[in-house]
């Protein structure tokens, strides 16, 4: 006994020396998860960890392994989730791919680049109260036709009351109101004359058919901008939505920001640095409640002046050569503006303002830029990313950060055994992602192995028997037995 | 294990592998199912030397419970020297691959227990074969030490190097730690129980039995029961010999003899003038007694070699059979 104790006693002091805490393991996995580490924010973004966790944000028993980390080695895909809380609360938001900046081991994951591929995938959808307001652009290009002879503002009308976009702003089980601008020079105006949230289908369907119109004039897109955020929200017929309901703006222009006939490219840079600026104060304004501070969609209707040209939503320092490339110097009006859109500045706003950009020519294109900037919010998200399985043979640091809507930052660090492996996720044909398989996979493995080696063993035995009952067991027949049958 | 399952062919050679191949992929198995079903009571530096510790402690285990069980020792015993074989496996093992971790220190790469790189982790195989080598042979007093210990390493490196192919390379699937540690198990109680002891020669005795139709099937055992070396004559001689033949079928009153020296090797003599063969596959042996020869000729005989005694119309025939040494 004093023997087997001596044994012991080292063996156990091994493995409690062995029993730290490198991580939360995850369940169903050979991987372990450290808690998230949060940047500093007004908005949480709060990735599970561990099934508390996950119920701890509202997600049903039946989702739990849509919660839970899933590493698998085998396809090289990451899974994680996360919800963006204010206050502890969901936050909800139409978060899409466009919106998450994926960082693996500090790599940036971009989607269709080297292979990899990104899916964010919203759960639990919910309704909010929203207020949208829609700046739709009034200037003179809009009176424009196409190939087809149809002009431009009649097809934003159409798009604007096809049913599905009529539905995303009037969902029937939630409040929501609309409020019709029209911009064009100075300050802009209410479609029909009145400023009024307008709260049925019909009654919008109504005011765009009827009163919205085009009238003469330059394009005043950044002012127009600038009062949606400032002034208009302090309006009392406004104001008083801004309690419940989340506003979201949506502007539409089929050009560029051109205040004066003279105006050139390049005198939209500072104007647009004084907008982005604007926008960010507002958009920071600790004063306002998170849920009612503006969020700023913008649609195009045409063809960017230059593909080559991008929005740098990080910074709001804006340099002619930004916004123009080589157009610094040439006119806006009658002359750049029949190249094209500005696509830098939409993006740039957008970008700033927590919205996303739609660039579009077409009605359907436009209805679905509408319905998009309306889209439903989601609870909470997964993320599913494939680098490749050579990525994820060592521990490896996931970051999201949400670029749009608000700034949040959230990293975990995930840890998946260097030594073995829970079975390979499976991929039922036609999915794009793996999902765990049930342990019970490893039977499959284990139980036809052991059958063999069990079979093996006895198999020795049996094919000597039997070897030897068809051979050598018998009496052997000699020439002397054979002689006396003869005799 | 049971002797009588096993008989005296090439299976007995892999018979212990299959039981500590066996051992190897249930103790993956619970490891395994520990991990991901209950979730893992250590940190990621221990899942190394846990699942080493856990398949070189079975299969140390495994190899001594198989010997004890052919010898058919106490149960008391055979489970105690099982148990130390074990612990003292896992023991070493972690121990070692404990070491192993602090020598690699603060590496940037090796010092990372989640790197999935044989490169670091060479030195965790090397020290679990190490132990799993030495747990059964303390258990068995010493004996075939230099055996055991290139048998521990041979282990090592051969379960190292499949767990590095599966992982790495595309032969299987690539970068799927499930089939390549299910497999380095494998390869662990396979390539163990197959080098490190296998079943002896001394757990069988060796048998002539007769295969022609008068007396068919009877036999006598060649061994005596002290193992010291021992001589069994065949011929017609009415008394004093060990297995009677008829004269009718060609046997002679002095007509063969099977020995056993005292390391068990065998080997039949032809003590007669007459005819007297032995056969084996591809080989035929003619042990006539030669009068110029100063002694009668003699060869060795393995199990399943059969003797001819006699010709043309009177003729017996005699196997040799190698048997449990139970079955006396």
């Amino acid at each position: 006994m004093r023997t087997w104790l001596l044994l012991l006693a080292p063996l156990l002091a091994l493995l409690g020396a062995g029993c730290g805490d490198s991580g939360n393991a995850i369940r169903g996995t050979t991987a372990r998860v450290s808690p998230p580490v949060q940047e500093e924010g007004e908005v949480e973004l709060a990735i599970h960890t561990t099934e508390n966790a996950c119920r701890g944000s509202g997600i049903s028993e039946e989702n739990l392994d849509l919660c839970l980390p899933f590493v698998d080695r085998a396809s090289g895909e990451v899974r994680l989730s996360f919800q963006p809380r204010v206050g502890g609360l969901p936050y909800l938001l139409p978060i899409t791919r466009d919106h998450l900046d994926i960082f693996h081991n500090k790599r940036t994951v971009t989607h269709g680049r080297d292979g990899i591929e990104v899916e964010v995938i919203g759960h639990d959808p919910r309704r909010t109260p929203q207020l949208f307001i829609l700046m739709i652009d009034g200037s003179g290009s809009m009176a424009e036709r196409d190939e087809e002879g149809v002009r431009r503002i009649d097809k934003v009308r159409k798009a604007l009351i096809s049913r599905s976009v009529v539905q995303s702003f009037f969902p029937e089980d939630i409040t929501t109101g609309v409020v019709l601008m029209s911009f064009t020079e100075g300050k802009p105006q209410p479609v029909g004359g009145e400023l009024e949230v307008i709260q049925s289908p019909d009654a919008f369907k109504q005011r765009v058919k009827e009163d919205l119109g085009i009238s003469s004039g330059y394009t005043y897109l950044y002012e127009s901008v600038r009062y949606a955020i400032t002034d208009l929200l302090k309006e009392e017929v406004i104001e008083s939505w801004l309690d419940d309901a989340q506003p979201t703006i949506i502007v539409l222009t089929d050009g560029f920001n051109n205040e004066s006939p003279a105006d050139m490219c390049q005198d939209n840079a500072p104007r647009l640095e004084s907008l982005l600026a604007e926008i960010q104060r507002v958009r920071n304004d600790k004063s306002l409640a998170i849920r009612s501070r503006p969020s700023i969609f913008t649609v195009g209707l045409g063809k960017p002046i230059s593909r080559k040209l991008e929005a740098d939503p990080e910074s709001t320092r804006v340099a002619p050569k930004d916004i123009c490339g080589k157009w610094g110097g040439v006119r806006i009006d009658g002359v750049l503006e029949k190249k094209g859109i500005d696509k830098v500045s939409l993006d740039w706003i957008a970008g700033v303002g927590g919205g996303a950009s739609f660039i579009q020519q077409d009605t359907r294109g436009l209805g679905k830029a509408f319905q998009g900037a309306a889209a439903e919010r989601h609870s909470w998200f997964e993320v599913r990313y494939r680098v490749g399985g050579f990525n994820l043979r060592r521990a490896f640091e996931t970051t999201l950060r949400l670029n749009s809507f608000v700034f949040a930052e959230s990293s975990v660090n995930i840890q998946p055994s260097g030594w073995l492996d829970a079975p390979p996720g499976e991929r039922p044909e036609g999915a794009r992602w793996a999902s765990a398989a049930p342990y019970s996979r490893t039977a499959l493995l284990v139980m036809p192995i052991l059958g063999g080696l069990v079979g093996l063993a006895f198999f020795g035995a049996a094919w000597l028997n039997t070897r030897r009952a068809i051979s050598a067991r018998k009496p052997v027949k000699t020439r002397s037995k054979t002689a006396k049958k003869k005799k | 294990m049971n002797i009588f399952l096993i008989p005296y062919s090439w299976i007995r050679h892999i018979h212990v592998a299959l039981v500590t191949t066996s051992a190897a992929l249930l103790a993956w198995w619970a490891v395994l199912s520990w991990f991901v079903l209950l979730g893992p009571a250590w940190s990621a530096e221990w899942d190394g030397p846990v699942l080493l510790s856990a398949v070189s402690g079975a299969t140390a285990g495994a190899s001594l419970l198989s010997e004890g069980s052919l010898r058919r020792a106490p149960p008391l015993k055979l489970f105690g020297k099982m148990l130390a074989a074990a612990a003292l496996a896992v023991l070493l093992t972690i121990g070692g691959t404990w070491l192993w971790g602090v020598m690699l220190g603060d590496h940037p790469d090796g010092g990372d227990p989640t790197l999935v790189s044989l490169r670091y982790e060479l030195g965790a195989f090397m020290f679990a074969g190490f132990g799993c080598a030495i747990g059964p042979l303390v258990a068995r007093k010493g004996r075939g030490w230099l055996n055991h210990l290139l048998s521990g390493f041979a282990t090592a490196m051969a379960a190292a190097a499949v767990w590095h192919i599966c992982s790495y390379t595309q032969i299987i699937r690539g970068n799927d730690l499930f089939l390549a540690s299910a497999l380095m198990s494998l390869t662990w109680g396979a390539v163990f129980g197959l080098l490190t002891w296998g079943i002896p020669d001394s757990l069988y005795a060796g048998w002539v039995r007769i295969l022609s139709p008068t007396r068919f099937a009877r036999r006598i055992p060649i061994d005596a029961q002290d193992g010291t070396p021992k001589e069994r004559f065949i011929g017609r001689w009415v008394r004093g010999l060990d297995l009677w033949l008829p004269h009718q079928e060609g046997a002679q009153e002095l007509h063969i003899s099977v020995a056993v020296d005292d390391k068990q090797r065998y080997a039949a003599r032809g003590l007669s003038l007459y005819p007297t063969r032995v056969l084996r596959f591809l080989e035929k042996i003619d042990l006539r007694y030669d009068p110029r020869r100063p002694a009668p000729l003699k060869t060795r005989i393995h199990s399943g070699d059969r003797i001819e005694i006699g010709d043309g119309e009177s003729q017996c025939v005699v196997e040799f059979l190698m048997l449990p040494k139970e079955e006396r």
